[in-house]
């Protein structure tokens, strides 16, 4: 057996060996430490649909805004369609859902693509952790050319498993259980942020809104501007439009609902509705703004939000609804223009209350002779133009219903109080306006 | 090109290929291709000054071995002893001043795109005092990559040829081969011609076991780069450019922190371009050998950068010591104190100079400088104090053979070496002296219950990265020291050998990304 | 011969001269020991070794050294 005893085949065994255990390790680690996502669900849901052979009509391409606030068996009951797939990611890089939409025509033909655009969507630079969350949903050549053009040298190392699941060997046990659990099956299972995945993409998320208002942070800097928008999404958003219709499919805009929080806090957030609108108008799409929709106040108050960007599952059925009503409409041929605000102002007239507001608390450095702690508030609100904001500020021990007032309703932005030296109370600050049908907002504090 | 980069890879694929795939009498042509497009990412203009020097070098090596080889003829006609030192006499004159005149332009060069700054810096700071509100200002030129590398090899192998240790060579293009290597031409080593030139000129054959032992070389490289420096780099820059918060302990865990970076980095960049260098079968010299297991600061200097330290021995050092001034210093030296002085002073006279280039040429700050000169009173007073020493270790029963003496003797020498860095790691004077003001204040001891904080941004899983990568690293230098290390490589089964770079791949794949910045470039890579 | 093995025992008492034939390869002399031998050497041989002679051929054994010496005795 000389061939056996050649130091060519010792060699050739020795690197297959080697080839092995890389390979082997590779994909041990890539598996048991990878992320179970909405993806393994939708997966089996697009397997299910394209298995039957069946038809899909309407397919949402976007971001958890929008799987969290499009019900599809809404959306086919009153459309009368079937299979409205919400094929979105949380956090969609433009080009990400370019490449997309171009593997979900290719896999469930679907007759109307709608993507989710918001004030951010062209201003964002690609995020590495967004453009793998796409990656994971392609497949084949599509995958590949995905790669190669949207990853650059700053993130391309993230494609490989062992890189991008690294910080899951903390959490392995956590990881495990949950792929256990997508395994066994993946209806009505609600994760560890209050989530529950339904059905052909659509997440039902439960919110916790008993501190009134959604809050906003005052620190941070979002503001939208035309020329803020970096060239390289706007051709993206471009090439889906193209892409679209070379292939025969209806393409369509919508803004998902925000939080009015959101609409008063972002700078400019009129103006991107604008660029969109025209856009639209441009490319002879349809586009739609749920934000715009005339009533919003009225039929998606605060508690049906999830946070500043999502609704709630409640939300979620009350958005689908009037969304499909659109929809039927626009299909007839309808002119719904009349069923928006023209712009942001027109909206604003239509809201009676201060939107939302925030606190923020400097202790005074040593506490007094009785144990209460001196405190200085400083007090932020979002309303409208003409609206004057009283604040006032209570205290409520744990437990019993009655309130003492430390600073009573004044305009005043910077309050001092006292604050008592044990826990167990919350600090209740409410915001007014000087219009007495005017709803308050109101910031718990709990210590 | 940044050596860590999938552009490298492929470069360095490509370039192997080619390389054995064309005649081997055009090998070193390939690698004088390679060399300038490895420059040409850096930007070509650059490669004006390389040149410049390397003709200067060039035509001067040959002048001078052409004056000699002419005398030659002369010696062999001259009858008596007086014509012959005559001839020699002047045979060697004209030797010195064309050698002396190459080096000064050739390395006035380097030196004054160098320190031009840092002189005018320095003069600004004497007018300021003359006449408040006059300055010169500074020039903005770029230092072109690894000028402090090639010029050096160019002035030894000058200098080589001088001595008449080696024939010039007579081929520009080869002698800029060996200048412009890429492997060596960013971080060294400091090469010699009469080696790597040699080696590169020859031809070399494809050696399969060759290419394994390069390429595992150089998976140690980014390992010891991407797993351990980079990533405990980032706790190093966070401590020293906060020192007021990060004080007192997370200081002192900073200073080894930033020895155990540098050695890493420095040494990994070595193990890739010494790998690199063997798959071709053309061998670089060693840089490191196990620094931190040196006894005194003077055996450190034998192990860390050792081709500087053998460049500045043969060409300053020597020089210094065994010329006319050393030689008067020695005689005179030994009147005054006795025989030990006579043969200590002349190399500590020569010393002296070494330690002011060695600064200055890692860095044109005073800085450096004051780094330098620590070294330098270490080592000399461990060597004044031998004698002393020995009295002192008998006296207490210390056996210098003992392991446990041996063992306090690295650390010492391993704090005393971390040290020192404080001056070669701050910007100047006064915040190194701030840095080490903060290392002794405001303690924080209890940061201590919890240990991982030390690593100030560095996220957590990455905290295990460092200290396996790190305890990996050590345990192979352990056994190299002790000289298992290459017993082991030999008889290691294949099944074994194979799982142990399986774990460095794996290793080295789940360090690449990372939340926190990865550092850009490597730290000598300003010289 | 005998004078240069003293000459060098004085410098390092530690080493054998007889036997050791890497002075240089190996790294047993340092640099301090080399300028010592020379300095000594050009002092008693009346002879004037500088740098330009410092190759591990000439060092690398009392030997060496001694041919060194010799010729240079010789010129």
């Amino acid at each position: 057996m000389q061939v056996f005893k050649s130091k060519t085949f010792k060699r050739i065994v020795s690197l297959a060996v080697l080839l092995l255990m890389l390979i082997g390790t590779y994909t041990i680690i890539t598996e048991t430490l990878s992320d179970t996502t909405y993806r393994t669900y939708f997966e089996k849901d697009v397997k299910k649909i394209k298995d039957n052979n069946e038809d899909v009509d309407i397919v949402f391409v976007g971001a958890s805004r929008m799987y969290m606030s499009i019900v599809p068996s809404v959306l086919e009951e009153k459309l009368g369609v079937s299979n409205v797939l919400v094929g979105s990611t949380a956090t969609q890089p433009i080009c990400g859902s370019y490449y997309y939409i171009k593997e979900l025509i290719k896999d469930v033909h679907p007759k109307k693509v709608i993507l989710d655009v918001t004030w951010d969507r062209l201003l964002n630079e690609k995020q590495a952790q967004a453009l793998l969350l796409v990656y994971d949903r392609l497949s084949g050549v599509n995958k590949i050319d995905y790669a190669l053009t949207c990853f650059d040298k700053s993130n391309r190392c993230y494609l490989l498993g062992p890189c991008r699941y690294k910080d899951n060997i903390l959490v392995a046990d956590k990881i495990i259980a949950e792929k256990k659990l997508a395994k066994d099956s993946w209806e009505e299972k609600e994760n560890s942020k209050g989530e529950t995945y339904k059905e052909k993409g659509f997440v039902y998320a439960v919110s916790d809104v008993t501190t009134g208002s959604i809050s906003f942070d005052p620190e941070a800097d979002y503001w939208y501007s035309d020329d803020r928008i970096l060239e390289e999404n706007k051709e993206y958003l471009d090439k889906c439009v193209e892409l679209c219709k070379e292939n025969g499919v209806e393409f369509e805009l919508v803004t998902a609902p925000c939080s009015v929080t959101y609409m008063y806090f972002v700078g400019g957030y009129d103006d991107a509705d604008k660029w969109y609108r025209n856009y639209a108008k441009e490319k002879g799409i349809n586009y739609i703004n749920l934000n715009y929709l005339k009533g919003r106040e009225d039929f998606l108050p605060d508690e049906l939000m999830y946070d500043n960007c999502h609704t709630n599952g409640e939300g979620a059925y009350v958005t689908s609804e009037k969304y499909a009503e659109l929809l039927l409409k626009e299909e007839k041929g309808e002119d719904i223009s009349s069923y928006f605000y023209e712009d942001l102002d027109e909206f604003k007239k239509d809201v009676h209350r201060i939107v939302a507001l925030e606190a923020e608390i400097e202790y005074s450095e040593t506490a007094n002779d009785d144990g209460s702690v001196d405190a200085t508030m400083h007090l932020l609100s979002l309303k409208n133009p003409d609206a004057k904001v009283f604040y006032q500020i209570e205290l409520q021990a744990d437990g019993s219903e009655e309130t003492t007032v430390l600073s009573e309703f004044s305009e005043e932005e910077t309050v001092s109080i006292k604050l008592p030296g044990y826990t167990g109370y919350k600090l209740i600050v409410r915001a007014k306006s000087q219009y007495e049908g005017d709803k308050e907002a109101r910031m718990v504090y709990s210590y | 090109m940044n050596i860590i980069s999938l552009e490298f890879i492929i470069f360095a694929v490509v370039f192997a290929l080619v390389f054995f795939i064309v005649p081997k009498k055009w090998q070193w042509a390939v690698v004088l291709l390679g060399n300038i497009a490895f420059y040409a990412f850096a930007g070509i203009g650059y490669i004006i000054y390389m040149i410049i020097i390397s003709l200067i070098t060039f035509l001067a090596a040959i002048k001078i071995e052409d004056i000699v080889n002419a005398s030659k003829d002369e010696l062999s006609k001259a009858e008596s002893l007086e014509d012959k030192k005559a001839i020699k006499a002047v045979v060697n004159q004209k030797k010195r001043t064309i050698c002396t005149w190459a080096l000064v332009v050739a390395m006035g060069i380097w030196v004054v795109l160098k320190y031009t700054n840092f002189f005018l810096d320095n003069v600004n700071l004497l007018i300021e005092h003359l006449k408040p509100g006059a300055m010169i200002g500074n020039v903005s030129w770029a230092l072109p990559l690894g000028i402090s590398f090639y010029t050096f090899h160019a002035a030894g192998y000058l200098v080589d040829v001088y001595r008449s240790k080696y024939p010039a060579e007579r081929n520009y293009f080869k002698y800029l081969t060996f200048i412009s290597y890429f492997p060596h031409i960013i971080q060294g080593p400091f090469s010699r011609f009469d080696e790597l030139g040699v080696s590169i000129k020859e031809e070399h054959k494809f050696s399969y076991d060759r290419m394994c032992e390069g390429a595992a070389r150089m998976l140690i490289g980014f390992f010891k780069k991407i797993v351990i420096a980079d990533k405990i780099g980032v706790a190093v820059n966070a401590i020293f450019g906060n020192y007021e918060t990060y004080s007192g302990v997370y200081m002192l865990f900073a200073m080894f922190a930033y020895g155990i970076q540098l050695y890493a980095d420095f040494a990994g960049y070595m193990d890739i371009v010494c790998g690199f260098s063997k798959i071709l079968g053309i061998n670089l010299a060693e840089n490191f050998k196990r620094p931190y297991f040196a006894k005194t600061v003077d055996e450190f200097w034998r192990r860390w950068h050792i081709t500087l330290g053998t460049w500045f021995k043969d060409y300053v050092f020597y020089p210094v010591s065994m010329g006319k001034t050393g030689q008067k210093m020695g005689k005179w030296a030994r009147q005054k104190w006795g025989a030990k002085m006579g043969k200590l002073l002349p190399g500590y006279f020569a010393l002296i100079f070494v330690w002011t280039a060695t600064g200055l040429w890692h860095g044109a700050n005073w800085t450096y400088l004051v780094w330098g000169y620590l070294n330098l009173i270490v080592i000399t007073m461990t060597m004044q104090l031998t004698d002393f020493y020995e009295k002192l270790k008998a006296k207490l029963h210390i056996k210098s053979e003992a392991l446990y003496w041996k063992i306090i003797c690295i650390v010492r020498t391993f704090i005393l070496v971390c040290f020192f860095r404080f001056f070669s790691a701050a910007p100047d004077i006064t915040t190194a002296v701030k840095m080490l003001k903060y290392t002794g204040i405001n303690m924080q001891w209890n940061v201590l219950t919890s240990p991982t904080k030390l690593f100030v941004d560095v996220e957590y899983i990455d905290i295990f990265f460092i200290i396996i990568g790190t305890l990996i690293i050590t345990l192979i230098d352990i056994l190299d020291e002790v000289g298992v290390w290459e017993k082991i490589k030999l008889r290691c089964p294949m099944i074994i050998k194979n799982l142990g770079f399986t774990i460095i791949i794996m290793l080295i794949i789940m360090s690449l990304g990372s939340k926190s910045d990865l550092m850009g470039g490597f730290m000598y890579a300003s010289f | 011969m005998e004078q240069l093995i003293k000459i060098m025992s004085e410098i390092r008492p530690d080493l054998d001269f007889e036997k050791e034939t890497k002075l240089i390869d190996d790294d047993i002399l340092d640099s301090f020991d080399i300028i010592s031998i020379v300095s000594e050497v050009n002092e008693q041989f009346g002879i004037e070794i500088n740098v330009n002679d410092l190759l591990p051929e000439n060092f690398n054994s009392a030997a060496a050294l001694y041919e060194l010496i010799t010729k240079m005795l010789n010129e």
